[in-house]
C-alpha cells in the first residue's frame, strides 16, 4: 500500500506528460491529407531518407571517434599519476552539460570564417580553412560534448579494474598490446557500450549545434524543425519525430542486448 | 525457563514455483531454548529463519505459532521478534546508541524510560562507552555486539540470528564465539541461530537441527548429535567421521586395507563410519588393517593424518600426543568396535 | 609496440583532446571580455562593458533559468525519491518497464518529445505560454538522472538488509523510508540533485520548442544572441553561462564521485 503511493506520483505525471502526449504525437503524423500513406511518403522521399543515413552515420562516425579518443584518454590517466593530472580530467571533463548551441558557437570560434584555424592558416600557409558551417564542422561540435561523458564513463570503470588482472597478463607474457585487446578492453566493454550508446543518442536527437552552425546541414531534428516552423507541415514533422525516435530507440536496444547478459547477471 | 514458545507446522517454502528451499517440516522451539540451525549453504536453514522472521511466508498449508498464536499472517514489523543478520545491517546514519534505540523509538516509548533500557542492553553486551559512536568507527565484533544489543533491546519473544559470526575475522571468531553463547545464556530468551559451522553450533546451541536439502536430518542436543548420529550425513558433516565401506561377512567388513572386527550381528550394512579420534596407529605387523600415510598436517595440539589404501576413500585420523608416523609409512590401523557408527 | 611509445602515444592523445575542449572555450571568454575581437586583445584591450550589455539585455533568462532548475529540482525530488525507492523495494517485471518508460526522455530526441506535448497541450494556453511547460519538459528530461541516482546509492547501501532490519525492530513501512532510506540516501540525492540542476540550466533541446519569446531561459537567449549580436556580447553572455555551470558541474562530479564510494574505505 505504501509502496502504491511511492509509484502515484511518478505514474500520474509519467501517463500525463509522457505516455499521452506521445500517442498524440503518433496520432498527429497520420491526421494530416496523406494519413497513413505519410510514413510511405518518408520512406519513398529521398531527401528524408538521405537525411536519416546522413544523421546516422555522423553521430555513427561521432560515436567510434569519441569512444577511441577518449578510452585512450582514459586509460592514460587512470594508469598515469604526475603533477597537473587532475588539471587535465578537468580540462577534459568541464564541457559535460554545455548545450549544443555553445557549442555550436565554440565550432565557428574554432573553425569558422573568422575562427582560430583560418586565422593560422590564413597566416601562415596562406590557404582558408573554414569547417565549421558543414557535417565537418557538425561532426567536430558532437565529439565535443562526446568526449566528456564517454571519458567519465570510462574512467570510472577502468579504476574499479582489478589492477591484478593486469598484472597476471604480463607475468604470463603478454605485451602491451595484447594486455589491452585481452584483458582491459574486456573488461571496459559493458562501459565502452554504455557510453557509446549514449554518445550515438546524443548526437541523433542534437539540434543547437546543428542549428547555431548553419540552417541547410540536413541532419533529422533540423529537417524536421524546418518541416514544423516554416513549412508549418505539422503532420510530417510529427512523422520524422516519431521515426527518429524509434530508430535511435531501436539502436540503443541492441546496443544494451550486447550488454544484456552480463547486466542481467550482476542483477 | 521464560519465554516464548516457537513451533513450525508443516512449513514449506518454494521460489519461483520449482525451487524447493524446504521441504514440510515440523519444529518446536522450547521456551528459553537456543536452537541452531546446522548446515551447508544451499541446505534451507537460513530460509526457515526467515519464515520464523516474517521475511518469507510458508507454502500454503504451513503455519508458524508463537505460543499458541498463529503468526503466520503477521508481517516481519509486527511479530515482536529479534534479529541479528549476518551483515548486521546496522543504520549507518544513526549512532551505536540511536541503533540499540530504534526498535524502542518505533514503539513510542521515549525519554528516561528508552534510555535506561538502551544502556541497560548496552551493558549487558558491554558495549559502555561506545554510545555515540558512529558505525564506521566500530570493529567487527563491537559490531556484531550491537547487531545483538540493538535487537534484544524492545524485548522480542523470540531471537533470530542468521550467521551471525560468518562475517568476522577467522582469529576473532573463537573469541566471539563463547562471548555469545555466553551473553545468550544469560538473556533466557528463546533463540533460533543458523550456521554452517559445527563448532559454532555446538558451542552456543542447547539442540541443534542438522539440516540437508531442505529438510532436517536430525535434531538433538550437541553431545547427543556427536555420540550418537542417525543419518550418514550427520555422522560425516558433525565431527567429520570417516565412511569405510566394503563387503560384510559373519560381523567382518572386508576392506581394501584388511578386515575389520565389527562384532554387529543380525542386520549388517554396507558402510560404516568411525571418527578421527578413535583411530589408533599401530604396527603394520600385528594389525589387520593397513594403509599407507600420504598427508601430515601438524596442528599442535594433535596431527592429522591422511591414509590411503584403506577404504574407497582416504582415512583422516587425528592423534593425539606421541609422535606422529611420517608421510610413505605403512601404518596399521587399530579401531575399537565399541567406536563405530552404524544404521 | 614497446611501453615507452605507447605511453607517447596515449599521452599525444590526452593533450590534443584536452587542447580540442579547451582551446574554443579559451578563445570565447577571452571575446567575451575583449574590446574589439577583430582588433585583438593585446591591440584593443580589456572591458567588462559587453558583460554589463548582456546583463541589461538578458538579465530575465539568467533568473529564468535558475527559477525552472530549482522548480526542476523540487519536482523531481518530489516524484523521483520515493519511485526509486518503490523501485528498490519491489524489483519485478513491473518495476523494469516503468523504470524503463520514464527513462525514455534519454533515447527519445528532446525535440520529438517537445513537438508531443506541443501536439497535446500546445493549445491549453494559459500553460502554453507560461513557464510551466517548460519546467514540464525540463522534469521530463531530468526525471530518470534523479531515480537512477538515488536507485543506485540504494543498492550500494544494501537497502535490502537495512530495509530488513528496521522492520524487525518494529517499523512501519513509512518509518522505515523516513528513519532508513531516506537519511542513507542523501548522497545520492544530492548527486541527482546536482545532475537535475546542471542538465535543467543547459538544456536546449527542449526548451528551444517549448518556449515563447516572454520565457525565455538562458541556452534560448544564447542561441537568440549568436543569431543576432555582435560576437563580443554573444561570447560574453557565453562566459556568464560558463560562471554558473561550470561550478555546478564540478560540485555535481564531486557528489556523484563520493555516492559512488560509500561504504569504501576512505
Amino acid at each position: 500500500m505504501f509502496i502504491f503511493f511511492c509509484f502515484l506520483p511518478l505514474i500520474v505525471f509519467s501517463l500525463a506528460f509522457l505516455a499521452l502526449p506521445l500517442v498524440r504525437l503518433f496520432s498527429a503524423s497520420v491526421e494530416g491529407e496523406l494519413g497513413w500513406s505519410i510514413y510511405g511518403e518518408i520512406l519513398s522521399n529521398p531527401r528524408y531518407m538521405q537525411s536519416l543515413l546522413d544523421t546516422v552515420l555522423v553521430s555513427l562516425a561521432v560515436t567510434i571517434a569519441a569512444l577511441l579518443v577518449a578510452t585512450t584518454a582514459a586509460l592514460f590517466l587512470t594508469h598515469n599519476r604526475f603533477r597537473g593530472r587532475s588539471l587535465l580530467i578537468a580540462s577534459l571533463t568541464f564541457p559535460l552539460a554545455f548545450p549544443g548551441v555553445v557549442i555550436g558557437f565554440l565550432m565557428i570560434l574554432l573553425g569558422g570564417r573568422q575562427g582560430l584555424v583560418n586565422n593560422i592558416s590564413s597566416n601562415v600557409f596562406d590557404t582558408r580553412l573554414v569547417f565549421a558551417y558543414s557535417m565537418v564542422g557538425l561532426f567536430f561540435g558532437y565529439l565535443y560534448f562526446s568526449i566528456p561523458r564517454v571519458l567519465l564513463t570510462v574512467m570510472a570503470t577502468a579504476e574499479k579494474l582489478d589492477p591484478a588482472l593486469v598484472e597476471a597478463a604480463r607475468s604470463l607474457g603478454a605485451a602491451p598490446l595484447q594486455v589491452l585487446r585481452d584483458v582491459t578492453l574486456p573488461g571496459l566493454a559493458p562501459a565502452l557500450i554504455a557510453s557509446g550508446a549514449i554518445a550515438f543518442a546524443t548526437a541523433m536527437g542534437a539540434f543547437g549545434t546543428a542549428f547555431t552552425l548553419a540552417t541547410d546541414i540536413d541532419v533529422l531534428p533540423m529537417v524536421i524543425y524546418t518541416e514544423f516552423t516554416l513549412s508549418a507541415n505539422i503532420a510530417m514533422a510529427c512523422a520524422l519525430s516519431v521515426l527518429l525516435g524509434l530508430v535511435t530507440w531501436v539502436l540503443l536496444m541492441f546496443a544494451r542486448s550486447l550488454t544484456g547478459t552480463s547486466i542481467a547477471a550482476s542483477g | 525457563m521464560t519465554g516464548t514458545e516457537l513451533q513450525l507446522l508443516g512449513c514449506a517454502k518454494t521460489f519461483g514455483g520449482k525451487t524447493k528451499a524446504l521441504l514440510p517440516t515440523d519444529l518446536v522451539v522450547k521456551p528459553g531454548e537456543i536452537l541452531g540451525l546446522l548446515g551447508p549453504s544451499g541446505c534451507g536453514k537460513t530460509t526457515m529463519l526467515r519464515i520464523m522472521a516474517g521475511l518469507e511466508t510458508p507454502d500454503a498449508g504451513g503455519k508458524v505459532l508463537f505460543d499458541d498464536e498463529d503468526v503466520t499472517k503477521v508481517p516481519i514489523e509486527h511479530r515482536s521478534i529479534g534479529m541479528v543478520f549476518q551483515s548486521y545491517a546496522l543504520f549507518p546514519n544513526m549512532s551505536v546508541r540511536q541503533n540499540v534505540g530504534y526498535g524502542l523509538k518505533v514503539r513510542g516509548i521515549d525519554g528516561p524510560e528508552r534510555d535506561g533500557r538502551v544502556d541497560e542492553v548496552m551493558a549487558f553486551c558491554r558495549l559502555e562507552g561506545l554510545a555515540d559512536r558512529a558505525i564506521d568507527q566500530l570493529s567487527g565484533g563491537q559490531r556484531q555486539r550491537v547487531a545483538l544489543a540493538r535487537a534484544v533491546a524492545p524485548r522480542p519473544r523470540v531471537l533470530l540470528l542468521d550467521e551471525p559470526l560468518s562475517a568476522l575475522d577467522a582469529a576473532l571468531r573463537d573469541t566471539l564465539r563463547d562471548e555469545l553463547a555466553m551473553i545468550l545464556r544469560g538473556l533466557s530468551m528463546t533463540a533460533v541461530f543458523v550456521t554452517h559451522d559445527q563448532s559454532e553450533a555446538m558451542a552456543i546451541a542447547d539442540s541443534i537441527a542438522v539440516m540437508k536439502a531442505g529438510r532436517i536430518e536430525q535434531r538433538a542436543a550437541p553431545e547427543v548429535l556427536y555420540r550418537d548420529p542417525q543419518t550418514d550425513f550427520v555422522a560425516s558433516f558433525v565431527g567429520g567421521a570417516n565412511r569405510l565401506a566394503g563387503r560384510f561377512e559373519d560381523g567382518e567388513l572386508h576392506l581394501d586395507g584388511g578386515t575389520l572386527k565389527t562384532g554387529i550381528e543380525g542386520n549388517q550394512p554396507d558402510h560404516i563410519f568411525i571418527r578421527q579420534e578413535d583411530i589408533q596407529i599401530s604396527s603394520p605387523d600385528v594389525s589387520a588393517l593397513r594403509g599407507t600415510v600420504i598427508g601430515r598436517v601438524y596442528l599442535g595440539t594433535h596431527t592429522k593424518l591422511t591414509i590411503a589404501g584403506v577404504s574407497e576413500t582416504p582415512l583422516v585420523v587425528s592423534l593425539q600426543g606421541a609422535t606422529a608416523p611420517q608421510i610413505g609409512e605403512i601404518v596399521g590401523l587399530d579401531i575399537p568396535a565399541t567406536s563405530l557408527i552404524h544404521f | 609496440m614497446s611501453r615507452r611509445s605507447a605511453f607517447v602515444i596515449q599521452f599525444s592523445v590526452t593533450l590534443l583532446a584536452c587542447a580540442f575542449l579547451l582551446v574554443p572555450a579559451i578563445l570565447s571568454i577571452l571575446a567575451g571580455v575583449t574590446v574589439n575581437y577583430f582588433q585583438g586583445i593585446v591591440a584593443s584591450g580589456v572591458t567588462l562593458k559587453w558583460v554589463g550589455q548582456v546583463w541589461e539585455l538578458y538579465s530575465d533568462t539568467i533568473w529564468r533559468s535558475m527559477g525552472i532548475a530549482f522548480g526542476c529540482l523540487i519536482i523531481t525530488a518530489i516524484i523521483g525519491i520515493p519511485a526509486a525507492y518503490g523501485l528498490n523495494r519491489f524489483p519485478g517485471r513491473i518495476s523494469r518497464i516503468v523504470e524503463e518508460f520514464v527513462s525514455l526522455p534519454l533515447s527519445i530526441p528532446g525535440l520529438a518529445l517537445a513537438l508531443a506535448l506541443l501536439q497535446l497541450y500546445g493549445t491549453i494556453k494559459g500553460f502554453r505560454l507560461s513557464s510551466w511547460f517548460i519546467l514540464v519538459g525540463h522534469v521530463l528530461y531530468t526525471m530518470p538522472f534523479m531515480i537512477r541516482s538515488v536507485l543506485a546509492v540504494f543498492s550500494t547501501i544494501d537497502l535490502q538488509s537495512l530495509e530488513e532490519g528496521a522492520a524487525s525492530l518494529g517499523a512501519s513501512s513509512w518509518q522505515r523510508f523516513k528513519d532508513i532510506a531516506l537519511p542513507n540516501a542523501w548522497p545520492g540525492i544530492l548527486a541527482g540533485a546536482l545532475t537535475v540542476v546542471t542538465l535543467s540550466i543547459g538544456e536546449f533541446n527542449l526548451t528551444w520548442m517549448l518556449h515563447t519569446p516572454l520565457t525565455k531561459t538562458l541556452p534560448v537567449g544564447l542561441a537568440d544572441s549568436y543569431a543576432s549580436m555582435r560576437l563580443e556580447i554573444a561570447s560574453a553572455y557565453t562566459l556568464v553561462f560558463f560562471v554558473m555551470i561550470v561550478p555546478l558541474l564540478a560540485a555535481m562530479l564531486w557528489a556523484s564521485n563520493k555516492a559512488q564510494s560509500i561504504g569504501k574505505p576512505s
